[in-house]
């Protein structure tokens, strides 16, 4: 029974995988098939999530959590415009709230990362005064002065001392990273494959 | 029955039996075997039986059993054991003449020559005795008077026969398979002799009889000894070595009773009483045990007596009172407690321990070594500098807040600074406008693939695209993988004007669902739905004749996915716009022209538009704030590494100083 429990998942996901390589390579149709399958998993996992935090939250609420009823309270309401938008008895419901609740908080959580990173630079050489601290500083220098509004005779300079840095050592730096994900994809691809690799077994 | 009668007391003992039942004396001397009382009527072929029998204990039962029975009936049907011998003997013989047709009769003699010379050297060595040695100096004999040394010898000592004859003898006699006997090791017979030779009388060391009598007269030593011979020998017969040999017959004659000391002393002093008499030193024997018993009492030092106990030296320590606590209770005469060691001693305070900066040191390297994330360790020579962290903190926070409200409100830049310009926009920024303006009166497919977090930076790029595509009579249609990105399409498509566009909702499946969707993009057999629509056949129709794909991404993994799944599969041109952040990202993926153009951010689409020239406009004005923030940000980092950097110095050159 453990082998089973074992054997039969892999079996699939190695089958699955296997038939979606050969399809993508000799048959599209079948290729297509399955990851039309997958996608439609996906839509159902996202619902699934949807009612699974629903329900969790409920329960939480039933033990006196406050924040949990208004995870609910929000859920709740955003279904219900969206079902009123639906039946055309409002117009732009979602949109309204999603502009009004959403979008101020994300833009102010992001902001928050702009003050964190000045002041850390500002402190940066309170504990860390050494080679590397000034490169640090050096460098953000060039590429904030680089996109920005300069007299013309800087800027040309530090427009083009920021490309230098961005397509050379940012985009090498980057390039390398690329090419490091490519080939630890293909590995836990080939593992998956041969069945080495269960992240499905977890 | 066989019985052996007592040479000291007479009396008839069992023929099993080592020592005398009555007076112990040892019944292996040499006039004890000489009057051993065997039956008178027992026939000869009876002894010749009693021969088998003990070779019989020396094969193995289910080969030999029969053979020997038969030689047994030979012989009691009257043939002799010579002429039982006398076959195999006779095989021998007609060996010995294939044996002289061998060609290379000369090496291997040679070489049996050797092996001889070694068995001289080896097994015949021990059994010599050396009469100029004196006699104690053999281990085998202890109780031996020392006077014997120098006393002659009996006759049996005096025959020192080379062990190839005592061998050969007892090898002829053996009535079959000789090779059993021609095993380089020491035989039972030799093992038997060695001991005879040195120790016992030369009975026990003859052929024939001495065998007999140690299988009977030693019964312990026949149940060790397996009943089975094989042709190899066993490994009872390995373990029959010299030293075994004496010391399993210690342990025979110690169970009887007496040490194997004793016994061996009795023998030798019935060998002392044949020996004659010398005049110079007469043998002396009560002189040798008055040694051994006659001790003196010897004297107790002062050092023992002082320990001895103190009931023992005063028996008054009896009638003291026990204890009546502590681990001794109930005990009496118990000494007192040393006076030094029932004071209490007085314990000084304990040094404080102070720990140096260099296990201070140490152990913060501990800690940071077992946290989840490594923090910054503060240097001993480098001490950090103290300063007002809240005073900053807030400072900072109130000047980003004033240079982004202030590049709301006030006028352009450009405007307040007439010769300051822009830095020149890349090559690919460029080539992504004329990208939308190849696509002209195309349909063009745009993923919002950003949240609310980033649509600060992004809405502009996403704006101007727009902007540039309802200018070229183009249809949009939007989605997203995202699901914050749908509300956030249809905010910027509400923001421009006279745009035809569709949304297309949210796409779940990421790199999955892009390549199934990426089958629905300029393809021959339009797609009857996606992400769950159903479409109509004007939606079909426009979808399979997507002039452009434009992907706006806040994320690393988005725009991959795009690239990788949707750019591999349509020969359609691909476009980004990007965050800053991320374009060093998409960077290569123009270098390998699997992007035709990238816009990194407002200042990219600043440099491109030349809409910070126009007045009331969003980009004028975040572009206005990007630029003080900017400035800001770099006079502050500047600030920061001045005046931490030379407070960081300034104890470093005092020190030098000083």
């Amino acid at each position: 029974m453990r082998n089973l429990r074992r054997s039969v998942p892999m079996a699939l996901a190695v089958g699955c995988g296997l038939l979606t390589l050969l399809g993508l390579m000799f048959i599209p149709e079948l290729g297509d098939a399955l990851t039309t399958w997958a996608s439609f998993l996906a839509a159902m996992a996202l619902l699934v999530g949807v009612v699974n935090l629903l329900s969790v939250h409920m329960r939480r609420l039933l033990k006196g959590n406050a924040y949990s009823g208004l995870l609910v309270i929000s859920i709740l309401a955003i279904f219900a415009l969206a079902l009123t938008d639906f039946f055309e008895l409002t117009t732009g419901g979602v949109s309204t709230a999603f502009g009004l609740v959403q979008a101020p908080l994300e833009a102010a959580m992001a902001s928050l990362l702009v003050f964190f990173l000045l002041f850390a630079g500002f402190r940066l050489f309170r504990r860390q005064r050494n080679g590397w601290s000034v490169l640090f500083i050096v460098t953000a220098t060039v590429i904030l002065l680089g996109s920005t509004l300069l007299p013309e005779a800087l800027s040309g300079i530090f427009g083009q001392a920021s490309r230098f840095l961005s397509d050379v050592f940012v985009g090498g730096g980057m390039r390398g990273l690329l090419i490091g994900i490519s080939i630890g994809t293909i590995a836990v691809a080939l593992r998956v494959l041969t069945g080495s690799a269960r992240p499905y077994d977890k | 029955m066989r019985t052996i009668t007592c040479p000291h007391c007479k009396a008839d003992n069992p023929a099993d039996t080592l020592v005398c039942e009555d007076c112990g004396t040892s019944l292996f001397s040499h006039d004890a075997i000489n009057n051993n009382q065997l039956e008178p009527d027992e026939p000869a072929a009876n002894e010749a039986e009693q021969l088998l029998d003990w070779l019989k204990d020396l094969e193995p039962a289910n080969e030999r059993s029969e053979q020997v029975s038969a030689k047994a009936a030979d012989i009691s049907e009257g043939e002799t054991e010579s002429d039982t011998l006398a076959d195999w003997l006779a095989e021998l013989s007609s060996q010995k003449e294939d044996w002289e047709d061998v060609e290379d009769r000369e090496a291997i003699t040679d070489w049996f020559d050797g092996t001889e010379d070694i068995y001289d050297e080896r097994d015949s060595e021990p059994f010599k005795l050396d009469q100029t040695a004196p006699l104690s100096e053999y281990h085998e004999v202890e109780g031996i008077p020392e006077q014997l040394a120098s006393s002659d010898l009996p006759d049996w000592l005096k025959q020192e026969q080379p062990l190839e004859e005592s061998f050969f003898e007892e090898y002829e006699s053996l009535p079959e398979e000789p090779e059993l006997w021609t095993d380089d090791r020491v035989q039972p017979g030799e093992a038997l002799q060695s001991v005879g030779g040195e120790v016992l009388p030369p009975e026990f060391s003859s052929s024939e009889p001495e065998y007999k009598s140690t299988s009977d007269e030693f019964p312990e030593l026949k149940d060790k000894v397996p009943s089975e011979t094989a042709e190899e020998p066993a490994d009872w017969y390995s373990e029959l070595a010299f030293t075994d040999v004496e010391s399993a017959l210690d342990e025979l004659l110690d169970e009887h009773g007496k040490p194997a000391g004793d016994i061996l002393s009795d023998q030798w002093m019935n060998l002392v009483d044949e020996i004659p008499e010398s005049e110079d030193e007469p043998v002396a024997k009560s002189s040798f045990l008055e040694e051994t018993t006659d001790l003196s009492d010897s004297e107790i030092p002062d050092w023992l007596e002082s320990l001895k106990p103190e009931e023992l030296v005063d028996p008054a320590a009896v009638d003291q009172p026990a204890e009546k606590s502590g681990p001794l209770i109930g005990l009496k005469g118990v000494i007192p407690m040393a006076a030094v060691a029932a004071d209490p001693v007085e314990m000084g305070s304990i040094p404080e321990y102070t720990m140096t900066k260099g296990q201070q040191q140490q152990v913060a390297l501990l800690k940071r070594l077992t946290m989840a994330e490594p923090a910054v360790l503060p240097s001993e020579s480098r001490p950090a500098i103290e300063d007002n962290f809240i005073a900053f903190r807030l400072v900072i926070g109130l000047l980003l807040i004033v240079v982004v409200i202030a590049g709301w409100f006030l006028p352009s830049i450009n405007e307040i600074l007439p010769g300051w310009v822009m830095p020149p926009a890349p090559t690919y920024t460029e080539a992504a406008y004329s990208a939308l303006d190849m696509a002209s009166g195309r349909p063009v497919l745009v993923a919002f693939e950003y949240t609310p977090a980033i649509a600060g930076e992004l809405d502009p790029v996403a704006i101007s695209f727009l902007q540039r595509l309802a200018a070229n009579n183009s249809t949009v249609f939007t989605i997203s993988q995202v699901a914050a990105g749908v509300p956030v399409a249809g905010r910027a498509i509400e923001q421009v004007e006279e745009l035809d566009s569709q949304a297309l909702g949210y796409l779940p499946g990421d790199a999955i669902g892009l390549r199934n969707f990426a089958s629905c993009i300029d393809a021959v057999d339009a797609c009857a739905n996606v992400t769950g629509l159903s479409l109509e056949e004007e939606t079909q129709s426009l979808l399979g004749q997507i002039g452009l794909v434009i992907v706006l991404s806040g994320e690393r993994d988005a725009i991959v996915n795009w690239i990788e799944q949707v750019g591999a599969q349509v020969e359609v041109p691909m476009i980004s716009g990007i965050t800053q952040a991320i374009s060093p990202v998409a960077a290569p993926y123009i270098a390998s022209g699997q992007l035709d153009g990238l816009v990194g951010g407002l200042p990219a689409v600043a440099a491109i538009d030349n809409n910070v020239e126009e007045d009331d406009n969003f980009v004028e004005k975040a572009m206005n704030s990007i630029t003080l923030s900017q400035w800001m940000a770099v006079i502050v980092l500047i600030i920061g590494a001045l005046f931490y950097g030379l407070a960081g110095l300034a104890p470093a050159g005092a020190k030098k100083q000083a």
